[in-house]
């Protein structure tokens, strides 16, 4: 892969995650992470 | 170069540890034997570190797309694949080799001496893939496929697989609240069952659930070719003795393929090569970099350094407070708009873009900073800043036009409005008019007086900034 070629994908992957965060934010998703890292999993700790 | 490589490799477990301390270190979890409610949570870790773990700050990244995945509300996850992506593009492996507190266990438990040291099961050509069967199967198919009556699907790896949930959170939490020991049966036998088999085995072989089991590695290693941090071969220099791979415990031949998904960036091969033929793309960097100064410094000082130096401090820390208060305000703000339904869709939208913008100034703001803090000796520095900071100070008035014309679609945003739009990138104003008068042959202000009115915009900037970081520090407090 050429360095141009690799730059390229590499901004363009850290633009897309960035729109991905934003998009997901304005959906709500960190809520609903939010709420599942507060409590404790049961699946987690084995006994869900 | 040479001493800095042998360092980095002989400290990583020193580093690892430290960041494991700092990830999870709620110290009150670990004696109530409950976990940490604070709105880090928010924010994913990028190592494979349970929520659950009575110390963890963060949420676990697996953890969490599994819980997108599953609920009955989002079923697709944009926010923690683009976290995901955002720490692969940046990392790649490299959290594997330094940010991941299971990695460690694995890593520690290699250093046991034991008769049979061997880096590889048998049929390791094979089983490197499945992982990537893991995380098809039990992260995604089973958790998106397979939903209980309120329409849930339940986090299948976890459940089923995870041995960091198992030790990290599962055996202290038994140990510590008597409430979780009398449901112990079947499931929990079961995953310590693996965590066992996982532990035992990695006295043996080298990272054993690294290498053929864990879903978030697999993601991971997708990045390493193009991520930011990558490991560069010299073909000049590199003699092709195999040093390389003999000490890799990976297994990889690594000046032939330095960015296999498989490395996680212990960087052993890099002490190891003979030639110092293996070195990472940000060590170059920061080479030619430095270089460049090297030569820039040599070829025109500049003689007001002072203030260059107290303008770009001024700019980070501008920029730092402006991408906290974006995150913890603006943000929270938008979704405390939307989900309460206190706005139409349209001022949403308008607000959201007010957010970007603004966090892209202060992206901006820190990197302009940096630059000039780091080329301070530089004359030209100064001209270039604030070319720079005149194309900030256009965001910044997108940024009203947008607030504005947010306010006509919606007028009850124009309480949230006024703080996140005026009141943050304020010092960006000045910035510009400052770095003309901090140059000796570029004045805006010329004659005596300029001297005194510089240090009075400047000071007036600084009370400016440091209330807007004063607040932002209060904010971050209040959680
Ligand atoms: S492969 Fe998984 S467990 Fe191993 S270090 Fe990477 S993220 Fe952690
Ligand atoms: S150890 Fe260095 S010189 Fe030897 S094969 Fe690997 S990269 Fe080349
Ligand atoms: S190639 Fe092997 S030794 Fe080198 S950084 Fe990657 S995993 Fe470590």
């Amino acid at each position: 892969m050429s360095e141009k070629k690799r730059k390229t994908i590499t901004i363009s992957l850290i633009v897309l995650s960035l729109v991905m965060i934003v998009s997901g934010a304005v959906r709500g998703e960190p809520f609903a992470v939010f709420n599942k890292a507060i409590k404790v999993c049961m699946q987690c700790i084995g006994i869900g | 170069m040479e001493k800095e490589r042998r360092w980095t490799e002989k400290y990583r477990h020193l580093l690892q540890a430290f960041y494991f301390a700092f990830t999870n270190g709620y110290a009150r979890g670990y004696t109530n034997g409950m976990i940490f409610t604070g709105k880090s949570k928010y924010l994913c870790v990028p190592g494979l570190n349970c929520y659950s773990c009575p110390g963890a700050i963060g949420a676990c990244p697996i953890g969490s797309l599994q819980a997108i995945l599953g609920s009955n509300t989002y079923r697709i996850s944009l926010y923690v694949s683009g976290m995901l992506a955002l720490f692969g593009v940046f990392f790649g492996r490299l959290v594997c080799g330094f940010l991941c507190p299971f990695g460690l266990v694995q890593d520690l438990l290699y250093k046991i001496p034991f008769p049979i040291k061997k880096k590889n099961l048998p049929a390791h050509n094979q089983l490197k893939y499945l992982r990537y069967v893991i995380l098809a199967v039990f992260v995604i198919l089973l958790t998106s496929l397979i939903h209980d009556v309120t329409g849930t699907g339940i986090p299948w790896f976890c459940e089923w697989i995870c041995p960091s949930g198992t030790l990290l959170a599962g055996v202290p939490l038994m140990i510590l609240n008597p409430e979780f020991r009398e449901a112990i049966g079947f499931q929990f036998f079961w995953k310590m069952g693996i965590l066992l088999v996982i532990m035992l085995g990695s006295v043996a072989y080298y990272r054993p659930f690294c290498k053929y089991l864990c879903p978030l590695g697999a993601i991971y290693g997708v990045f390493n070719p193009v991520s930011t941090y990558r490991l560069v071969i010299d073909k000049e220099k590199c003699v092709n003795c195999g040093s390389c791979q003999k000490a890799c415990l990976m297994d990889i031949r690594t000046n032939q393929t330095p960015n296999s998904p498989d490395c996680i960036r212990c960087l052993k091969c890099v002490s190891a090569c003979p030639t110092g033929a293996i070195d990472s793309s940000w060590n170059i960097a920061r080479s030619k970099f430095e270089s460049r100064l090297l030569s820039e410094e040599e070829n025109s000082p500049n003689p007001e350094v002072t203030k260059t130096t107290l303008l770009a401090i001024l700019t980070i820390i501008a920029g730092l407070a402006t991408m906290v208060s974006t995150f913890k305000y603006n943000l929270d703000g938008v979704l405390v708009y939307h989900f309460s339904g206190l706005t139409s869709g349209r001022g949403v939208l308008a607000y959201m873009l007010v957010t970007l913008f603004k966090g892209i100034v202060s992206f901006f703001m820190i990197i302009t900073g940096y630059k000039l803090f780091i080329n301070r000796n530089d004359e030209n520095a100064v001209h270039r800043f604030r070319e720079q900071t005149r194309m900030i100070l256009k965001f910044v008035i997108i940024i009203v036009i947008a607030g504005i014309a947010s306010l006509f679609a919606d007028l009850s945003l124009l309480s949230v409005m006024f703080n996140a739009i005026l009141i943050c990138p304020f010092p960006i104003i000045g910035l510009p008019l400052l770095a003309s008068a901090a140059s000796s042959t570029d004045k805006l202000v010329q004659g005596k007086g300029s001297a005194v009115l510089w240090w009075i915009v400047f000071v007036l900037l600084a009370v400016v900034t440091s209330y807007i970081a004063y607040i932002s520090t209060v904010i971050i407090l209040a959680g």
